[in-house]
């Protein structure tokens, strides 16, 4: 009995030791977002693609009994069918809801153009692509189509990259498996969040819904982000709009890029953009996260060379946070609404901060309105 | 050892196993341990019930009603006995502490980033840990509790 006794500690003392003095490596660094889940922030359900598809079928359904319907193409590529010379308004939830004859802007009829939204090019002539759910059989080359994607899904590797970033699939966390395509931020190999993801196929056990391109639509500017908060710069002594952005952008580059947040940043025209990956956040210190900051400045005016009497900035961020040190996708979280509270506080009140360098004297008149004289 | 004593082991383990567990999950995630609420009282949910049983055997054994039956006091010579009775339950409070610490120190902040141990592989080395406990613990319980005997009064 003693003997075992003994030799039960000896184990016991020896399995510590190896604990306490192996190096311990429970995950493997990834290089890409390889079967990567994510939370999405506007999550899509089979229901909801359902309601949505009848409404586009129920618009067109009225549309086809006073408008032919006729050849026409989609980049290029002229196998598709649409309703042309005719304008269809956007529901506030997205998607077709009336129709008018008006414009010469194109609504498809299925079998519906398939893409991912990222790599659908800007033409502000043709207006921006309105999307809308349909059954993958009503899709053009739908099987075929949802196959490349998920093979994509498989590789996890970034495409579709250019100034504004690259693209990404990721697999949406929900009830059934979906597919979404998220914009993606590499700044000096440093990876950021995966953000404004949309999602692309909901695969449920008996049916499969994927996003179409259901037309395009001038006027709006469709999938674009709501900024998290603005601040306004009213100049009293109307300086050079380009002058002014300059130092605002550079201002704001310095305060995404010193401490608290020590973001890798990188400067675009209008735009300055800073994310960080699987660090211990600096604002919500209990959690790791994957972030990306990012400020748009506009101006009321055409030029850069002429004065301007104000400066706008636009702050969004996408934020996901763990409170283990993993890489699983399933841990990374969306913050909750009191930490995503804590954090826009905090990045507002720097930005703040950052900003009235610019100015030679200035006067906050309220929260996110600056007097300035600027330099 | 003598079955009243493998009893009170029993008894005494469990309840100390039970309060730590219950501090620890509770008290653990407000001071800093890496893990969420709602993860805590997942692992309290899954460790705890093991040990609930055990409890549950001895209050039965304890306050059940009927004839009392004349127990083997004098122990069981088998020399193994203490060390099944001890032993598992050792390992289980070992295991434990070990998955903790590594849980905690892998998630710790200056642990280079993605080599933490996740919840998942937390609660399975709990679980494990306590199948130990289902494979040989229980049959103890189940003997030392459920076989008939009950202690003597003392009056």
């Amino acid at each position: 009995m003693q003997r075992s006794g003994e030799l039960l500690a000896g184990v016991v003392v020896f399995a510590f030791l190896i604990i306490c003095f192996t190096p311990i490596t429970f995950g493997q660094e990834r290089k890409n977002l390889n079967g990567q889940n994510i939370q999405l922030q506007n999550p899509t359900t089979v229901s909801r693609a359902r309601q949505d598809y009848s409404r586009l079928v129920a618009a067109q359904k009225r549309e086809r009994m006073d408008f032919a319907i006729e050849d026409c193409d989609f980049l290029g590529s002229r196998t598709y069918k649409c309703i042309a010379q005719s304008k269809i308004s956007r529901r506030s939830g997205g998607g077709i809801s009336s129709i008018s004859r008006e414009g010469g802007i194109r609504y498809y009829v299925a079998p519906f153009p398939l893409l991912i939204p990222q790599e659908i090019p800007s033409d502000p002539h043709r207006g921006e692509p309105v999307f809308d759910w349909a059954p993958i059989s009503e899709a053009f080359n739908g099987t075929h189509v949802l196959e490349n994607w998920k093979q994509l899904l498989r590789a996890g590797n970034f495409f579709n990259c250019n100034d504004a970033g690259c693209t990404v699939l990721v697999r949406g966390l929900g009830e059934n498996e979906q597919i979404a395509a998220c914009s993606i931020d590499v700044i000096n190999n440093q990876m950021g969040a995966p953000s404004g993801c949309l999602t692309l196929a909901i695969i449920a056990p008996q049916e499969t819904w994927v996003r179409v391109v259901a037309g395009f639509e001038t006027g709006g500017q469709a999938n674009m982000g709501r900024p998290d908060f603005d601040i306004s710069i009213n100049f009293q002594n109307r300086p050079i709009a380009g002058s002014v952005i300059s130092a605002a952008l550079a201002a704001s580059q310095q305060g995404l890029a010193n401490p608290p947040f020590s973001l890798s940043t990188t400067l675009a025209a209008r735009s300055v953009l800073g994310v960080a990956a699987y660090r211990v956040s600096p604002i919500l210190p209990s959690s790791r996260e994957l972030v990306t900051l990012r400020v748009d400045v506009s101006f009321d005016g055409k030029t850069t060379d002429l004065p301007i009497p104000k400066l706008g900035l636009a702050i969004s961020s996408t934020l996901y946070v763990n409170r283990q040190n993993t890489q699983r996708p399933e841990d990374w979280h969306l913050p909750s609404p009191q930490q995503e509270q804590s954090y826009l506080s905090q990045f507002k009140a720097t930005l703040k901060r950052s900003i009235q360098s610019i100015c030679r004297t200035s006067t906050w008149t309220d929260d996110s309105t600056l007097m300035c004289e600027s330099r | 050892m003598s079955v009243e004593s493998a009893r009170k082991w029993v008894i005494v383990s469990s309840l100390m196993i039970t309060g730590a567990l219950f501090v620890f999950f509770l008290v653990a995630p407000t001071l800093g341990f890496p893990l969420e609420f709602s993860q805590a009282i997942r692992l309290l949910q899954i460790a705890l019930p093991v040990f609930f049983g055990y409890l549950g055997s001895a209050s039965r054994f304890i306050f059940k009603t009927g004839p009392t039956v004349i127990m083997q006091e004098a122990g069981i010579k088998n020399s193994l006995f203490g060390l099944l009775v001890k032993g598992p339950v050792i390992v289980f409070i070992v295991a434990n502490a070990a998955a903790f610490f590594s849980f905690a120190y892998s998630n710790r902040a200056a642990a280079e980033p993605g080599t933490g141990m996740d919840v998942d592989t937390l609660a399975t080395i709990i679980t494990v840990a306590l199948s130990l406990l289902a494979v040989t613990t229980n049959a103890a319980v189940s003997f030392l509790f459920d076989a008939g005997d009950k202690p003597a009064e003392s009056t």
